[in-house]
């Protein structure tokens, strides 16, 4: 008679019956080598440790069969303790990679149970068993062991669906570039230092074609079939608005550092966070240093783009500019990247403002600039939100661009003293190296490796890659960077960071707001377009 | 009231850039019955080819402009008759998707060339006006209305002087007929075809001398092209030029129609369009089916 107190007979098994096998057992190096070549194995990836470095894993790889072995064997007390015979495994897949010191614990389904046709009495049962926890590397000894050097674990998967074609492919690049740029610095460093364990980084892209709804469907991709642990923002408010909301269900945590409007952060979404100055930042900047200048500026009119974050910025300096001393005449919206702006730049000339403002983008303020010279509209300050700080903004208007003032982000030229990564002029040097590029970095650049720097340091002070401990490390932040500082305030918007003024002077941009980080003074009134 | 002339005339300014787009597109659509989604895309290569004498070689942009119809030109001979011809009695729908999937691959091949930098077209005259009293006339816009007309006038001569234009609307009143009596239809399809590309890649030219253009910029155009043709009607030159004036009109009204947003100067010429259709289903000026 069998030992009916272990293990289960045909009745006992039910279809969606899930069993999560009781031990787990740490694979080691020796296990590796022995099964390996007991197997007569030869491929040097399983057992020799020199040959592996050289390959993408850098270390060797547990002999997939031998985890086969492990998982089924970690099954048998729940599955197989009195059956019959091992009918076969009709598919095997090997989804991430196995290493010494990871423990691997499994768990199987029942998925059919039939009687057999050929043999009364015995039955057929088919179930899934999966190996469910692998990771644990050898943290526990490595945190007890004094002045070790930290080990190496494994990578830290980061997902980003940027635009890298269509209407923002320009963003979408620099974006991008801000990432790379930084994932370049920290892999050579060997990685994050999570708990004392050295992970690299992968960050892996996919183009959203600047199509919003797109982004999210690619999110979600990267989250479940990318599996990416932490997701870095798209370009544009548009984007990130969609983008949050698939994290915020994923519990997947999302730094983001190109979507500015303020109502993404309306829902009281726990996982997103945004290092730039809100969109409401953008053009009160240029108010605070009209009104230092003299003779001080009195009328506004403003041009804006109708999306979510051209509205928010020009709604903001409506109501900013009283408490100026300021007034806006008129706001007049078009649709975003309107090829034609001419009938919108005649009406602002009609009312002969001091300061024409433009919320929108770069194509537009291009738009505008050419059109106002056209049609001999000369403001006393011409400022746009986006636009004038790309050089493109300069090599397509040339003499023209000369006096445009726009709040920004961050330049070249800003003086922070920063507590970790690199000085404001390295990370110029860092930049203009990599992409072999004369232009110092835009502010997207720098915005987006400060996301990347916000998730260094977040998961440096959780010490582990759980999602939410991550998170909380994320809304704790509160550090000093290149880029300024980086703090979140409790919807996630960082709040702390000042935007700055910048002028375009002779072909060169110079900081020129606020005085204490700027290199430059405002240049005021613009003169006639023939003297620029 | 004198800001009421100066919209007037920004907005037939703006409708002879429409004028010079939908030109060669009513052409194709009208002849061949092929919406073409590419339009835009071949807009655009015009502009780049524009941008690219003039950044390199300091040619003037409005010289430049029988260059992008020569280019413009060939190109479209070499897509009619390598491609779309192909498809040319297919149901409208595959010649759609033809000419949407040419679009992306002309467009992500101008990125791959040029990048999505913005590019921009700015001679030394490119800020100066016309002053009349407060109202401004700027002479590249004025320039671009002019060679929209012109272009109009080669149309209307290519189609009611020409052997190749008898041949061209005789195909379009009947392809089997025309084939009948001796007309090459392949090479009528691709004549039709390039001289509608020879004309978008002049627009083209014109459009980088007002707007900075990137490889997604044609892309509206294709739109607009299609509301002009709907405006004015089909199958004569005279209905586009009305249909491109009156929406350039309608637009630039709108942005300063009282009480209303200018965000909305797109949905008031839609609107127009749509009562069009319904009291004038033909169009302005189009022919009856």
């Amino acid at each position: 008679m069998t030992d009916t107190r272990r293990g289960r007979f045909f009745e006992d098994f039910k279809v969606g019956d899930v069993y999560r096998h009781a031990i787990g057992r740490t694979l080691s190096e020796t296990d590796n080598t022995w099964f390996t070549l007991l197997t007569c194995n030869t491929n040097e990836i399983h057992f020799n440790a020199d040959y592996a470095a050289q390959t993408e894993f850098g270390r060797p790889l547990m002999n997939s069969c031998l985890t086969l072995s492990l998982v089924t064997g970690l099954s048998v007390e729940d599955i197989s303790q009195n059956i019959v015979a091992n009918l076969g495994w009709d598919k095997v897949t090997l989804p991430a990679p196995v290493f010494a010191g990871d423990t691997i614990y499994a768990e199987s389904e029942v998925l059919e149970t039939r009687p057999s046709k050929s043999r009364p009495g015995q039955g057929i049962v088919r179930v899934r068993t999966v190996l469910v926890a692998t990771a644990l590397l050898a943290t526990a000894c490595g945190a007890s062991s004094s002045g070790n050097s930290p080990t190496t674990g494994a990578a830290i998967v980061f997902g980003a669906a940027v635009s890298l074609t269509g209407a923002q492919s320009k963003e979408g690049g620099l974006t991008k570039q801000g990432y790379d740029l930084w994932l370049d610095w920290i892999n050579q460093r060997g990685g994050i230092v999570v708990n004392n364990v050295k992970h690299p980084v992968q960050i892996k892209y996919e183009d959203d074609q600047s199509d919003p709804n797109l982004s999210a469907t690619l999110v979600q991709k990267l989250i479940t079939d990318e599996k990416s642990q932490f997701i870095l923002g798209p370009y544009g408010s548009a984007a990130t608005a969609t983008d949050a909301i698939i994290v915020e269900r994923d519990g997947i945590p999302m730094v983001e550092a190109n979507g500015a409007a303020q109502s993404i952060f309306s829902h009281g979404y726990k996982f997103t966070f945004g290092v730039l100055s809100p969109a409401n930042k953008y053009l009160t900047g240029v108010l605070d240093m009209a009104a230092t200048l003299n003779p001080k500026p009195s009328t506004i009119v403003m041009l804006s783009a109708n999306d979510n974050f051209s509205l928010e910025v020009a709604k903001a300096v409506t109501e900013y500019a009283p408490s100026k001393g300021m007034q806006v005449l008129a706001t007049k919206q078009y649709p975003a990247a309107a090829p034609d702006v001419s009938g919108l730049v005649s009406q602002a000339k009609a009312l002969n403002p001091d300061i024409l403002m433009n919320s929108g983008h770069l194509a537009e303020a291009i738009n505008i600039n050419k059109a106002a010279k056209q049609l001999g509209l000369n403001a006393k300050i011409f400022a746009y939100s986006v636009g004038p700080s790309t050089p493109d903004f300069i090599n397509a208007l040339g003499a023209d661009a000369n006096y445009v003032v726009d709040g920004s982000q961050w330049t070249p030229q800003v003086k922070y003293k920063p507590s970790f990564y690199l000085s404001v002029s390295d990370y110029v040097k860092a930049y203009e190296a990599k992409y072999n590029s004369s232009q110092p970095p835009d502010y997207h650049v720098a915005e987006s490796t400060a996301a990347c720097l916000a998730f260094q340091k977040a998961l440096e002070n959780a010490g582990s890659l759980d999602a939410t401990k991550v998170r909380d490390a994320l809304a704790s932040l509160d550090v000093m960077t290149f880029f300024g500082e980086i703090k979140f305030d409790s919807r996630g918007i960082n709040t702390f960071k000042p935007m700055v003024v910048e002028q375009i002077q002779n072909g060169t941009h110079y900081t020129v707001f606020p005085t204490d980080v700027a290199n430059g003074t405002p240049k005021y009134p613009t003169p006639a377009w023939s003297a620029r | 009231m004198s800001q009421f002339t100066q919209q007037v005339i920004l907005g037939l300014l703006l409708g002879g850039v429409y004028v010079a787009v939908a030109l060669g597109f009513s052409l194709v659509w009208g002849i061949l019955n092929i919406v073409n989604l590419a339009h835009g895309a071949l807009v655009i290569v015009g502009a780049y080819i524009t941008w690219l004498l003039f950044a390199r070689l300091h040619v003037d942009p409005f010289l430049s402009l029988p260059v992008d119809a020569v280019a413009l030109f060939a190109l479209g001979y070499a897509l009619q008759r390598g491609v779309i011809n192909r498809l040319i009695r297919a149901p409208l729908l595959f010649t759609f998707l033809l000419t949407f999937g040419i679009n992306l691959v002309i467009v992500s091949l101008v990125l791959l060339i040029f990048t999505a930098d913005f590019r921009s077209v700015t001679p030394s005259y490119s800020g100066n006006g016309l002053h009349l009293g407060s109202v401004t006339i700027p002479y590249i816009r004025l320039g671009g209305l002019i060679v929209a007309l012109v272009l109009a006038g080669i149309l209307w001569g290519i189609l009611n002087r020409t052997r190749i234009g008898a041949a061209i609307l005789a195909v379009g009143a009947d392809r089997d007929a025309a084939q009948l009596v001796g007309v090459d239809l392949r090479h009528i399809y691709a004549m039709t075809f390039a001289i509608g590309a020879a004309f978008a890649g002049v627009a083209g030219g014109i459009i980088s001398t007002f707007q900075s253009i990137t490889p997604t910029a044609g892309d509206p155009y294709t739109l607009q092209a299609f509301a002009v043709v709907i405006l004015g009607g089909l199958g004569r030159v005279s209905a586009t030029v009305a249909g491109g004036l009156a929406f350039g009109l309608i637009e630039v009204l709108g942005q300063s129609a009282p009480g209303l947003g200018s965000g909305y100067a797109n949905a008031i010429a839609f609107v127009v369009l749509v009562i069009v259709l319904v009291v004038r289903p033909r169009g302005l000026l189009g022919r009856l089916a």
